[in-house]
């Protein structure tokens, strides 16, 4: 016999339940009490039942049901239909599918992926007993029953295929299926509790039970009743349901807040939760966060700086530096794989964390890898990364495994690596167990598969086992649950944060192959009536709330807040407040202020300064820096800061002024000089070699191609060098390094080349620039002038050689390929004067440095972050 | 206000600034919703997601104002002639309560529905049928959404592969050599030169579908390259030539350098000079009192001819090329984004349209339906100025449907658009204000039209005075123009308004001192700083107003439409984060040194200072191992009191969130910072608007807002009349796929092209510019509701930016009505409630966070769980004096764990149930009521009891174990065992004896 009941208006649930379960707990009766959730099951256990059981639905139908045959495990289920999927043919394929693509069936793991609509039509199907010709009959469209024909076609293969393994699919029972007649009349009367929906499956499983002992279900809604229980009623024959009034809210036991960000409704509900408690002498157990989508978790974590929440659900194990290590070692094993390569910012990204940094072996590598990078490297091949020590103790069976393997064998490799990095990794060594034994599992799983799956794939498999473990957290009293968690459950005080209209209510996503209208035609809950029943939990726990507050955040203004707050602001009058506090006390304390004006950056010297400054050595290139912003001048000179080596990824004039500029050096080195019949070739050869040293260049066809036309261009270069020799000149020396004194200050520099004619000096500065960006110094606008190079050497010269020079060229070496005169000698003295004047203004203490009024200085200077020009002037 | 609501008719209502279209549009919907119709038959798409928003709020609020019988008068009115045909339908009396009883009915129906009714932006409806239809689109159903961005990274990559693959091919490589020599491009800017023609290609794919089949081949174009260099030698050839006419003259100075600057290789210098450029070599510069031979006469003309066809080639050469390697570019990214299974927005909507609307498409109306689960009978799209060519495409079949009349199960559609073709400022995401009227014509049987014409926003003088300018466009533009022959009417009761049009003075930055005064003026004249709003054009050279102003003591708030990746906040606070980690000096000073700065300049002057905090800040956190970058971050935004510096910033809580929602738990920094980037990115930064500050902010960015006073100080920056910032322009042909590919002349050298198809192109296309250009000025000047100030520069020549242009119809300053502000209701700010509350617990940050075992003992393997597991699934099927129970628990472990457990152990696992079965202590327990499996629990914890029975003066607990037994041992369980006898104890009143069942050893053990 089946009786129907339902929560009254005034009742909690499980108090309820238990009131009716309690006349029968005496040792004549054998009652058992299913309820919906672990959690149901754990609170209803301290109730002090003597006789009666209690199980949660799930290990009730464990019990319940028998089986003959070995049940397949779900995570075997895609495997088996992607083998069924190949024995479709290929338009059956494409009808399903709506891809004839091969990579589609290729690729396990996006397979399994993409079939979950499949698995959610199957499952459906069989639960609810729909058979496929009222399918095909609720809709007229024809390739609609093409698709579901050959969908069931492909179950019976996928059954045939398990049958053939001795496995068996709990979903081919849904239509038949056999009580464990000895356990159920191991009861003499079962109490159901039922929140949502029930599928016919479970209907005909309760009335099946209905029949041989008794049998009780009680519904628990908030409001009138949903148009499903009309449906039960009727399958159970009853009619003892009725509606109820919904929750009466009004502005003493319902308040919403609107909160300027996510971090103040933390705020917001770390404040009240203390202001009820002491208020009104709520204990914090009695209160709990109802959050609508498991996004939201981390802040009850992290800013859970009192200690008050229990976030039952725990954190991430994609949080732990071993699956980040994981991760980021499959992208290089994927990269070594193609390429026997892997760019060496991949394993600085491996190690860039404080914690392995720590560890010796790891900085060297790190800094072994800035090494390469600063030589100009950008990948670091196979060999040459499983030979460094620690790489090949820990990482070589894994960076070297074969292309295929079977899962059980990846996942031995996972194993041992993991028992391995135990024992550098001792902070997570618990984490580094769990993930042994996630591996274990999967492996399990596997283990009759012997298809050698992509290494790639069965690593993701595995990744993404770990990734579904949790991390255990602290017991704490505030529950912080997911709105499924807290049915039947009652708190004195409900906290509902990020109520917004993407996350509820949660949107469940729209079947591909039962539609609403056919779902309407088959009386199926649709995804409406799915999202309207959360709405209906929410109710049922604000029913026994003495106070719900609800709140969302308007941090972007195209966010808008619930519809289910819509509907209980209009439909009760409620008012919503506004949160906004000025500072979020969670993250302050009240430690000091800052009073500090935001005016341009101004640095005093001090006398230390001004003494380094009086001792310091000037270069040319020191003087132009200073020149464009005194202040980089600090940055850069006194403070020695500087950016870090950044690896060349692509060939720029920089680089290719670098390289001619050391073509030039190592022909003088080895005595090749223009009047040389080699010179020619040997500039080419020495070009080549010198390029072949940038990975950029090795790697790259394109900046090979590129590399050509300045290759092109080597010969016009070489033939003005010759005629220019030709011309007379003599060369003294090239890169020469002068340092001399002037005016009591320390200047060197290196100067190109220095040549002799007649007797008379000239100096040469190479320049890789386009000719208009040459600038030559022809007048004494100083303010005009970025570059004082030119007038330094000829001082270092004069100082050197007790004589000036007679004239400095610049000669350009990316166009025209000409010698030019660069300064005129006739502005020599005015210029001395001038950079005497520069340097006295360096060492004179009354003059800050300061940031450039010229603006268009900041955009390419790298220390624009700072003084925060870097962004244009919206930055503010 | 006028209704353009009387039934569902299809309308086309073009709404002009101010005229309250957005109220349309909502009413429209409200009114469907209050006559019955479901919200699932509605799809009504507006541009921005906040717009989405909105409309959402406005219907809601309407419908439960006319339950609640709040509604204004104006709504009332609005809605009644539908009403009252309503009424009329269901055969009732019309009365106010009639309305009432329907918005009731219509509100609980919007409620229960609410997802259903479809209020979307067009990118989020795309998105929709992208992932109902991914396969047949030849994606993952769980493709990813890139940004822009990022995506700009993955077609660098794509092209210098297209680039790498064509150089092995023979033909290509000599083409791209070739291409160096002709176009003279630095060899580092080589690619980047190429990558830009070609990307213009791939993003306009679409339009140049023909274009594309039809382009040349490689061999062609490889011809036209031997063609054009022939041309420049033969150009350079004649010039020599030229300069020997010359040789026996005596030329002046400027003739000289004339003269001299003949003798390059460069084409393009030759074009612009004076001797070439000029069409009657007579009136070249310099040259007038010249006497040129005939002779000479027919070289320059000569040379002027193959300059045309050296120009025109190389515009053949450049549009061949886009489309050659475009298309390959477009194949690349498309392989690219197939294989990462990633798509942007206009991707989608692009791949949605060659699903739904191209020729080839294979997916009917029917099925679409099916799959998109519901039929919408109402299609509404707001802001229709701005819907692509290819997005209206996409939704042309449910337009049409809609019109069709009768649709499925007897339901009327309805087709309705709204917006306002003067105010298209997206014409470079391919918003066409054309298509307007093109559809108006297209479906001129179907759609009516409506024009809604009184401005509800702005005074009297304002109106007229962008009527006036309008016309006199339209009148000097004629049918070009004809948008904006237009007639608004002022609402009275917004007053007379102010309009101040000044002629600037030629200088660079006259518009400084030109809005401080404007901004003086209007403090002098009532008005607060909150009233006032300066559009500019771009954000570049507001900077210089918002430091001009700051620094004359005006308060200034930047409306940008920045990325939260570039605010203050996040360099800062990813800064911190990266010096945390790696002890960088140089994100220390980031760190310490950015507005608002932490300390003052004189902080830095001493290194030791910087040395002395670095050290500190480390310190902090160094016991911090274990815990996650961002927990790291809380701690120190705690410890050096970042909230203080940040002073309430949004963005400083904008960018928390966002740390959070991109890396709250990770611990390797490059990650950390590639995360948290990828969070931000699509986030804008705000702005606090609640100070009393005059607004800057862009003519794009107020769209859809207003001000009471809005200036517009310095309109000839930017808004060139021709095409400039391109090199590649899409010829508008109207027909999708249709257009060519033209390249963009530069003005110097328009004289060689005259006569032209390129001409013809290119002027057609500074006619958009000029349009777009218009649109932009209409937009700006239509925000202004009491006082518009515009300054405009005095037209000299031909225009060449649009002050100039607008200046030909304003010549003198002009300024009607009175400064003066008018008094209108304050909207009453948001106060925030404070929550004052003592807390007593300390706090802490992230150092017990740490996770910590339950279960202290180190965690067993799976086998090891799986093993105890079933053994505990058997144990509990197994009853004392029933054999069958023994087969049971060996099916029901065979069915739950076979596929699982090893051959071995299910064999050890039988064993040992028989051992159990046939033990007499366990046996024992069989002579009282047994309860197996059981929870029991006690202040929220649970337990699971193995077995125990009641007996009538006792109970008997048992707890079965396996593996390793010793003392140690023995006692963990038995303390264990003692907490289930307490419960048991209080729950039955009697006395508990416990004990170990060591299976193994078939052992009994009672414990103490």
């Amino acid at each position: 016999m089946i009786t129907c009941l339902y929560i009254p208006e005034d009742k909690k649930a499980l108090n309820y339940i238990a009131e009716i379960t309690k006349p029968k707990d005496v040792y004549e009766n054998k009652t058992c009490l299913i309820v919906p959730t672990e959690r149901n099951v754990r609170h209803l256990a301290s109730y002090g039942f003597m006789y009666t059981d209690i199980l949660s639905l799930s290990s009730f139908y464990d019990l319940a049901i028998e089986y003959d045959n070995i049940l397949l495990p779900k995570e075997l289920r895609p495997y088996y239909l992607l083998k069924a999927v190949e024995k479709l043919n290929k338009d059956e394929i494409y009808a399903v599918f709506k891809n004839n693509n091969e990579d589609f069936t290729n690729n396990f793991l996006s397979f399994a992926k993409n079939t979950n609509n499949i698995f959610s039509f199957y499952r459906e199907l069989f639960a609810e007993h729909v058979s496929v010709e009222d399918l095909s009959k609720a809709s007229l469209y024809s390739d609609y029953e093409m698709q579901i024909n050959i969908l069931t076609k492909l179950w019976d293969i996928y059954l045939e295929l398990i049958h053939k393994d001795n496995y068996m699919d709990k979903w081919e029972t849904y239509n038949n299926f056999k009580l464990n007649e000895y356990f159920i009349n191991s009861y003499s009367e079962y109490i159901f509790l039922i929140n949502g929906f029930l599928t016919k499956y479970e209907l005909t499983f309760i009335k099946n039970i209905g029949t041989m002992q008794n049998v009780c279900v009680v519904f628990n809604y908030a409001g009138s009743l949903y148009k499903q229980h009309k449906e039960y009623e009727k399958f159970f024959n009853t009619s003892s349901l009725k509606d109820k009034n919904m929750p009466l809210l009004n502005n003493n036991n319902v308040q919403i807040y609107e909160c300027a960000s996510n971090i103040s409704q933390i705020e917001l509900i770390t404040k009240k939760a203390f202001e009820i408690n002491k208020k009104h002498n709520i204990p914090f157990n009695k209160m709990a966060v109802v959050m609508p989508d498991t996004s939201c978790k981390p802040y009850f974590i992290l800013l859970d700086v009192y200690k008050l929440f229990d976030v039952s659900a725990g954190d991430e194990m994609s949080n732990t530096r071993i699956y980040t290590l994981l991760e980021n070692l499959i992208n290089i094993y994927e990269d070594l794989y193609s390429f026997n390569n892997t760019p060496i910012n991949n394993i600085i990204t491996l190690f860039s964390d404080s914690f392995l940094l720590a560890i010796d072996e790891i900085s060297n590598i790190v800094s072994e890898c800035n090494k390469l990078i600063e030589n100009n490297r950008q990948y670091i091949n196979k060999d040459d990364l499983c030979n460094i020590s620690f790489i090949k103790k820990y990482f070589y069976e894994l960076l070297n495994a074969d292309k295929t393997m079977t899962i059980n064998k990846t996942a031995n490799i996972y194993k041992t690596l993991l028992k391995n990095l135990k024992d550098i990794l001792t902070i997570e060594k618990d984490e580094i167990q769990k993930c042994i034994i996630a591996v274990e599992k999967v492996s399990t799983t596997y283990k009759n598969i012997k298809d050698e799956v992509s290494f790639l794939e069965s690593s993701h498999l595995i990744l993404s086992e770990i990734m579904s473990l949790s991390i255990d957290l602290p017991k704490r009293e505030i529950a912080v649950t997911g709105i499924l968690e807290t049915r039947n459950m009652n708190y004195d005080i409900i906290f509902m944060p990020f109520m917004t209209e993407e996350l509820f209510p949660p949107k469940s996503s729209k079947d591909l192959f039962i539609n609403t209208e056919i779902r309407n035609q088959l009386n199926l809950p649709t995804y409406i009536d799915r999202e309207n029943l959360m709405k209906n939990y929410c109710f049922q726990i604000i029913n026994h709330a003495k106070l719900t507050i609800f709140s969302y955040s308007d941090e972007l203004s195209s966010i808008r807040r619930s519809s289910f707050i819509e509907e209980i602001i209009v439909k009760n009058n409620l008012k919503v407040e506004y949160f906004s506090p000025k500072e979020i006390s969670l993250i302050k304390t009240d430690t000091y202020h800052y009073n500090i004006k935001d005016n341009e950056i101004s640095i005093e010297k001090t006398d230390d300064v001004v003494n380094h400054l009086k001792n310091f050595t000037y270069s040319a290139s020191a003087l132009n820096v200073y020149k464009s912003c005194s202040l980089k001048f600090y940055f850069r000179y006194i403070l020695n800061i500087d950016k870090g080596v950044e690896s060349v990824e692509s060939l720029d004039n920089q680089i290719f002024g670098i390289i001619i500029h050391n073509v030039f050096k190592e022909l003088h080195n080895k005595g090749i000089t223009p009047h040389s019949d080699k010179y020619k070739d040997e500039f080419k050869k020495e070009f080549t070699k010198l390029i072949k040293s940038y990975d950029a260049y090795n790697h790259s066809k394109v900046e090979q191609f590129i590399a050509t036309f300045i290759y092109n261009t080597l010969e016009q270069i070489v033939n003005a060098e010759i005629t220019h020799t030709n011309e007379g000149y003599e060369i003294l020396d090239r890169e020469k390094c002068i340092t001399a004194t002037f005016n009591r200050f320390n200047i060197k520099g290196f100067l190109d080349k220095v040549e002799i004619k007649d007797n008379k000096i000239y100096v040469t500065d190479y320049k890789y620039k386009d000719i208009k960006n040459i600038k030559i110094i022809k007048d004494d606008n100083f303010d005009n002038v970025d570059d004082i190079q030119l007038v330094i050497y000829a001082i270092l010269i004069e100082k050197e050689m007790k004589k000036l020079p007679e004239n400095i060229f610049y000669f350009s070496i990316k166009e025209d390929f000409k010698y030019f005169e660069g300064f005129d000698m006739e502005l020599y003295d005015k210029y001395k004067v001038h950079i005497k004047n520069m340097l006295n203004e360096i060492v004179d203490k009354n003059i800050n440095f300061t940031q450039t009024d010229k603006l268009k200085n900041c955009d390419f200077c790298s220390y624009n972050n700072i003084c925060g020009r870097n962004n244009g002037f919206f930055a503010k | 206000m006028a209704s353009s609501l009387n039934k569902y008719d299809n309308l086309a209502l073009e709404a002009s600034a101010g005229t309250g279209k957005t109220f349309q549009l909502a009413m429209r919907v409200a009114g469907m919703l209050l006559t019955g119709v479901a919200p699932r038959d509605i799809l009504c798409l507006t541009f921005t997601k906040k717009a989405t928003a909105e409309m959402k709020e406005r219907i809601i609020k309407f419908i439960n104002s006319m339950a609640e019988n709040t509604a204004s008068e104006s709504e009332i009115e609005f809605i009644t002639p539908l009403m009252k045909k309503y009424a009329k339908q269901l055969k009732v009396e019309f009365s106010k309560e009639f309305i009432q009883e329907k918005a009731i009915i219509a509100r609980n129906n919007l409620f229960t529905y609410f997802s259903e009714l479809n209020i979307k932006t067009i990118d989020s409806f795309n998105n929709t049928i992208l992932r109902i239809f991914p396969f047949e689109a030849g994606f993952r159903p769980d493709f990813n959404i890139e940004s822009d961005d990022e995506i700009d990274i993955i077609k660098k990559e794509a092209f210098d592969n297209i680039i790498a693959n064509i150089l092995d091919d023979k033909v290509w490589k000599e083409i791209l050599e070739k291409l160096y020599s002709v176009f003279n491009i630095a060899a580092n800017n080589f690619i980047p030169w190429l990558q830009n023609y070609t990307e213009y290609t791939t993003n306009n794919i679409l339009n140049l579908e023909i274009t594309m089949q039809n382009a040349p081949d490689k061999h062609k174009i490889n011809e036209m390259l031997n063609k054009i260099l022939e041309l420049r030698n033969n150009i350079n050839t004649q010039c020599i030539k030229f300069m020997h006419t010359f040789e026996a003259d005596e030329l002046g100075i400027n003739q000289l350098k004339t003269y001299e600057k003949l003798n390059t290789k460069k084409i393009d210098e030759i074009a612009c000079n004076n001797l070439i450029k000029v069409e009657n070599l007579s009136d070249a510069p310099s040259f007038k009192k010249y006497d040129f031979s005939q002779n000479q006469y027919n070289i320059q003309k000569d040379i002027r001819d193959n300059m045309q066809k050296y120009y025109l080639l190389q515009g053949d050469i450049i549009t061949g090329l886009a489309l050659n390697l475009g298309g390959l570019l477009y194949e690349k990214m498309k392989e690219i984004k197939k294989e990462r299974n990633i798509l942007t927005y206009s991707d989608i909507s692009e791949e949605v349209y060659y699903m739904l609307s191209d020729k080839h498409s294979q997916i009917d109306k029917d099925y679409l339906y099916f799959r998109l689960d519901g039929k919408i009978n109402h299609l509404l799209i707001d802001e229709f100025q701005d819907t692509s060519i290819s997005q209206w495409l996409t939704l042309k079949p449910l337009a049409e449907e809609a019109m069709a009349g009768l649709g499925q199960k007897d339901k009327i559609g309805s087709f309705f658009y709204v917006g306002d073709p003067k105010q298209n400022i997206y014409r470079f995401r391919g918003g066409s204000s054309s298509l307007f009227r093109t559809l108006l014509h297209e479906y001129k049987d179907k759609l009516q039209a409506e024009t809604l014409n009184t401005n509800y926003r702005s005074g009297s003088h304002i109106v007229e005075f962008v009527n006036n300018l309008s016309n006199n466009i339209y009148k000097s533009n004629k049918e070009l123009f004809s948008i904006f022959n237009i007639d608004q009417k002022a609402y009275p009761e917004n007053g007379d308004g102010y309009v101040e049009v000044t002629h600037a003075l030629d200088e660079k930055k006259y518009y400084l001192d030109y809005t401080k005064e404007k901004i003086e003026k209007c403090i002098k004249a009532g008005y607060t700083y909150k009233d006032i709003a300066v559009l500019t054009v771009s954000n570049k050279h507001g900077g210089d107003l918002i430091d001009y102003l700051e620094e004359n003591n005006i308060p200034v708030q930047v409306e940008t439409s920045s990325k939260l990746t570039s605010c203050q906040a996040f360099q800062i606070l990813s800064a911190l984060a990266v010096f945390i980690e790696t002890g960088d000096t140089f994100s220390y000073l980031t760190y310490a040194l950015s507005h608002p700065k932490a300390y003052n300049n004189s902080f830095i002057e001493n290194k030791e200072n910087i040395i002395k905090d670095m050290n500190r800040i480390k310190n902090y956190i160094k016991n911090m191992t274990n815990c996650s970058i961002f927990e790291k971050i809380l701690y120190l935004i705690n410890t050096l009191d970042l909230q203080s510096r940040f002073s309430n910033n949004p963005d400083f809580y904008a960018v928390i969130d966002a740390m959070e929602k991109g890396a709250y738990g990770e611990k390797n920094i490059s990650l950390f910072m590639e995360k948290v980037y990828k969070a931000a990115a699509d986030k804008q930064s705000s702005s606090s608007s609640s100070n009393n500050a005059v607004t800057i902010m862009t003519i794009h960015k107020s769209k859809g807002l207003q001000f009471p006073v809005v200036v517009i100080p310095n309109l000839e920056v930017d808004l060139k009349l021709n095409a400039a910032n391109t090199h590649l322009f899409v010829s508008d042909n109207k027909e999708f796929g249709n257009s060519d590919l033209c390249s963009v002349y530069k003005k110097d050298i328009h004289t060689y092209i005259s006569g032209t198809k390129a001409e013809e192109y290119m002027n057609n296309e500074n006619n958009l510019i000029m349009q777009d250009n218009i649109n932009m000025l209409y937009v700006a000047m239509t925000r202004a509701e009491q006082a518009l100030f515009m300054n405009i520069k005095y037209f000299k020549d031909t225009p060449t930016n649009l002050s100039q242009y607008v200046s030909q119809f304003i010549v003198e300053d002009e300024i009607y009505g009175k400064l003066k502000p008018l008094k209108k209701e304050k909207v009453t700010e948001r106060k925030s409630v404070k929550i004052n509350v003592e807390i007593e617990k300390e706090k802490s940050f992230g150092t017990d966070n740490a996770w910590f075992d339950t279960d202290k003992k180190e965690t067993q393997s799976y086998e090891a769980t799986l093993f105890g597991s079933c053994l505990h699934a058997g144990l509990n099927i197994l009853e004392y004096k029933n054999d069958a129970t023994i087969k049971m628990a060996e099916k029901h472990m065979m069915a739950h764990f076979g596929a699982l457990l090893s051959e071995n152990n299910m064999n050890l696992i039988c064993e040992y149930i028989k051992k159990v079965y046939n033990n007499t202590a366990w046996q024992k327990l069989f002579t009282g009521r047994v309860f197996k499996e059981r929870r029991i629990g006690e202040n929220n914890t649970l337990y699971a009891v193995d077995i125990y029975s009641e007996l009538d003066d006792k109970i008997i607990l048992m707890d079965y174990k396996t593996g390793f037994l010793d003392n140690n041992r023995i006692n963990d369980y038995s303390d264990k065992l003692r907490k289930y006898a307490n419960i048991l104890r209080k729950i039955y009143n009697k006395q508990v004896e416990t004990y170990i069942f060591h299976i193994e050893s078939n052992q009994v053990i009672l414990t103490q």
